[in-house]
């Protein structure tokens, strides 16, 4: 009897101990299955929260062209950029540039192609000029112009050893890839770009590959990430697939010796939606059109870092993340409203 | 002598009267008494906590002189079957039916009514195979310590009397008795009482109302019309007797606020402000829901979101005073929301609510509500939400709110 009292007593005393155990372990399994953002959610999304400055181009950007805009973030020093690129007409491009706070500052019109980068001299390059990174004005017309061949991340990388620029893109329906570089030019009156050269012919059975985002790592002897993915493949709806994360180091691409293997060898996610990669402090940021949530992924593993419930469909907004984190930027394009967004992770 | 004598003339006494006691407690024993919960007709539902104590001491009367009692499980079955709440159990065609149903002797019902510290309470005894009233009681207390002694008393009182009434009698009631007079009683002083195919009979006051019948069958089945300015008008079936419980009237709302909690804005609550045109069928609504939005992130701000709503609606087919409720209602609404720690401007969401549901139940006298609404913004103005999709929170279900209402005026 006493030695099954005492197994009582313990018993007792093992569950007393366990009670708030149970009640903290319940509270973080709430808190980790964001059951409770689910019982709390809201009708308005989440970002609503995040949400610290706007920009309406309602009245600027019909409903019709808002889809032929990308929304690019450009850092140079301590000036910063948002600009909203697009030629919806196919007959001449316009740009719409906003400071980091969505301040206007200028729109440029009549421009030829659509990309926009920082150069080796720290000058902002849109489409077909060169403008100051202080004040924005026009320095002069660049020997080409910049094409954007992705809707997110940036438009050309810079290995600093040589002062290359390395533009990228995909040849649609093959599985090669293309750049075009400038290696000894001084933008921008004398810098040109030669035709695209193919750097490399992906092995294995890929077909139909979609450049999605070019990201720099902000490192000059650092990496680059690609983006890419098989439209016909992995997503539920709209523009969701399967993304594959491609890091390799910026210097691989002028030099031609991007891996063969890099793809099948890459990181990919599932249901991604291919209009809103991001990369930010290390992580690419992409959004999981079927779970409606952002993902922060660890690009060399392609593992979960983080998740945040939006609560609401972001599949038609374009985002740009400030490489360094703090910020990132969003263009509905159903509503043409520009929004600045704090960092939810 | 004296001694035998002494011994002899108790013993005669104990020889004639044992047998007569005797015969009275196996009749008693032999009668099977169905005594229904006391009702409570207190306005909105009130001093409902007397209900239980107030029908045992009923219950331990009857007992106590020795009737059979029905077990509650033979009646409530008959009861549930008919619609017929258990605790308001009243009218007399439903006791004789219930009790019937029962295969009771006797039926005992009754209900209270508590007001600015009295109490009225009114109980009846029925004889169930005659299908008519055996004896009752209408009183008024003050309520206080002593009013629990005084109601034992009084049912004890009643059940003697019920015991000498259905006991042999000297003159037996034939099928042909008739009734001259009826005497309504109800808590509803001003109710006006119109009999079927009659003119109208009087307004009760004091609690009663005689009328005279010239005679009518006791037992005849009759249509009571009642109606009171500010109250519902309703029927009520009643079997002729001498005297007949009238039940009162639901009062009619012009006005009544509702208390309002919503999934998808849990973090606040609301209220709405109906106006009856047409008393508890027509209504117009103005509802005013205020709520926070919970940051999950520590760079987030809390937005805070205030839903103004102008709804015109109305009940279908349940009358004023079913139990369960439901209806429909539509409209226009604003969410402003304000986002703090930032310049931001208010945004407005105009929307359209094309369709509310809801039902409501009486709980205690007030309706709990459950509704649901379809809600499509607009995109006019500085708009969170655009346009087009109805408004959805978590798994893309509509906003569903629980709630209250409360009678007002």
């Amino acid at each position: 009897m006493e030695m099954n009292g005492l197994v009582h007593g313990g018993r007792s005393l093992a569950m007393r101990a366990a009670a708030p155990l149970i009640v903290v372990a319940a509270v973080l399994t709430l808190g980790s299955c964001q059951v409770l953002e689910f019982i709390f959610g809201s009708v308005f999304p989440a970002t609503v929260g995040l949400t610290k400055a706007r920009a309406d181009l309602s009245g600027t950007i019909d409903s019709s062209s808002a889809g032929a805009f990308n929304l690019r973030v450009v850092q140079s020093g301590s000036n910063g950029y948002v600009i909203l690129v697009g030629n919806p007409g196919g007959i001449s491009t316009t740009a719409y540039v906003y400071d980091l706070n969505l301040n206007p500052v200028t729109t440029l019109t009549g421009l030829t192609g659509d990309g926009v980068l920082v150069d080796v001299n720290g000058n902002i390059d849109i489409c077909s000029n060169a403008y100051s990174p202080t004040t924005m004005a026009n320095l002069g017309a660049l020997g080409g112009s910049i094409y954007s061949y992705n809707p997110g991340g940036v438009d050309g990388l810079q290995n600093t050893g040589t002062s290359e620029l390395v533009n990228l893109n995909f040849t649609q329906g093959t599985t090669t890839l293309n750049f075009v570089s400038a290696t000894s030019a001084v933008p921008p009156a004398s810098w040109t770009f030669p035709a695209p050269t193919a750097v490399q012919t992906f092995t294995g059975s890929v077909s139909s590959l979609q450049l999605n985002a070019v990201f720099d790592d902000g490192n000059p002897s650092g990496n680059a990430i690609l983006v890419v993915s098989q439209p016909t493949s992995g997503g539920n709806n709209g523009n969701a697939a399967t993304c594959y994360f491609m890091t390799t180091l910026k210097a691989n691409f002028p030099a031609g010796a991007v891996p063969p293997t890099l793809l099948s060898s890459s990181p990919s996610l599932d249901n991604i939606e291919t209009q809103c990669v991001g990369y930010a402090q290390g992580s690419i940021i992409a959004y999981d059109a079927k779970a409606g949530q952002f993902l922060k992924v660890d690009p060399a593993s392609g593992s979960i870092q983080k998740t945040f419930y939006t609560g609401s469909d972001m599949s038609n907004t374009r985002l740009g993340y400030l490489v360094a984190g703090g910020y990132f930027y969003g263009f509905d394009t159903r509503s043409r409203v520009l929004t600045k967004y704090a960092t939810w992770w | 002598m004296r001694n035998i004598r002494t011994l002899v003339v108790p013993v005669l006494f104990l020889l004639a009267v044992v047998p007569v006691a005797w015969s009275a407690d196996a009749r008693v024993a032999a009668t099977s008494v169905c005594v229904f919960p006391l009702s409570n007709l207190t306005p909105d539902g009130k001093f409902q906590e007397h209900q239980k104590p107030l029908s045992d001491a009923v219950e331990q009367e009857f007992a106590a002189v020795g009737y059979r009692m029905v077990p509650a499980g033979q009646w409530q079955a008959e009861a549930a079957k008919e619609k017929v709440p258990a605790d308001r159990i009243t009218e007399a065609p439903v006791v004789l039916r219930l009790g019937q149903g029962a295969d009771a002797d006797m039926a005992v019902s009754g209900f209270y009514w508590m007001e600015g510290g009295r109490i009225l309470i009114s109980i009846q005894c029925y004889d169930v195979k005659a299908g008519t009233l055996i004896t009752g009681f209408l009183h008024t207390w003050r309520f206080n310590l002593g009013f629990y002694n005084s109601i034992h008393a009084e049912i004890a009182d009643l059940v003697q009397k019920v015991v000498f009434l259905t006991g042999p009698r000297l003159i037996t009631l034939k099928d042909s008795v008739r009734v001259d007079q009826i005497t309504f009683t109800s808590p509803q002083d001003g109710m006006e009482v119109l009999i079927e195919g009659q003119d109208n009979v009087g307004r009760i006051k004091d609690g009663t109302l005689v009328f005279d019948t010239g005679g009518i069958k006791a037992g005849t089945p009759l249509l009571v019309q009642k109606r009171q300015e500010g109250y519902h008008p309703l029927s009520q079936s009643i079997i002729v007797a001498p005297e007949v419980a009238l039940t009162p009237l639901p009062r009619e709302n012009r006005l009544s606020l509702e208390l309002d909690w919503t999934a998808g804005q849990l973090e606040g609550a609301g209220a709405t402000l109906r106006w009856y045109p047409v008393p508890d069928w027509i209504m117009v609504n103005f509802s005013e829901y205020l709520y926070g939005q919970i940051p999950y992130v520590q760079n987030a701000s809390l937005p805070i979101h205030a839903d103004s709503e102008l709804l015109a609606g109305l009940y279908l087919f349940l009358p004023p005073q079913s139990d369960f409720r439901f209806g429909v209602s539509s409209g226009v609404g604003t969410i402003l929301s304000w986002i703090p720690g930032t310049t931001l401007p208010i945004y407005t969401d105009v929307y359209l609510n094309l369709l509310s549901l809801w039902g409501e139940y009486k709980v205690a006298g007030f309706p709990i509500l459950l509704r649901m609404d379809v809600k499509i913004p607009l995109g006019l103005g500085t708009s969170l939400l655009g346009s087009g999709n109805v408004l959805t929170w978590g798994g893309g279900i509509p906003p569903i709110t629980v709630g209250m209402v409360l009678p007002w005026k």
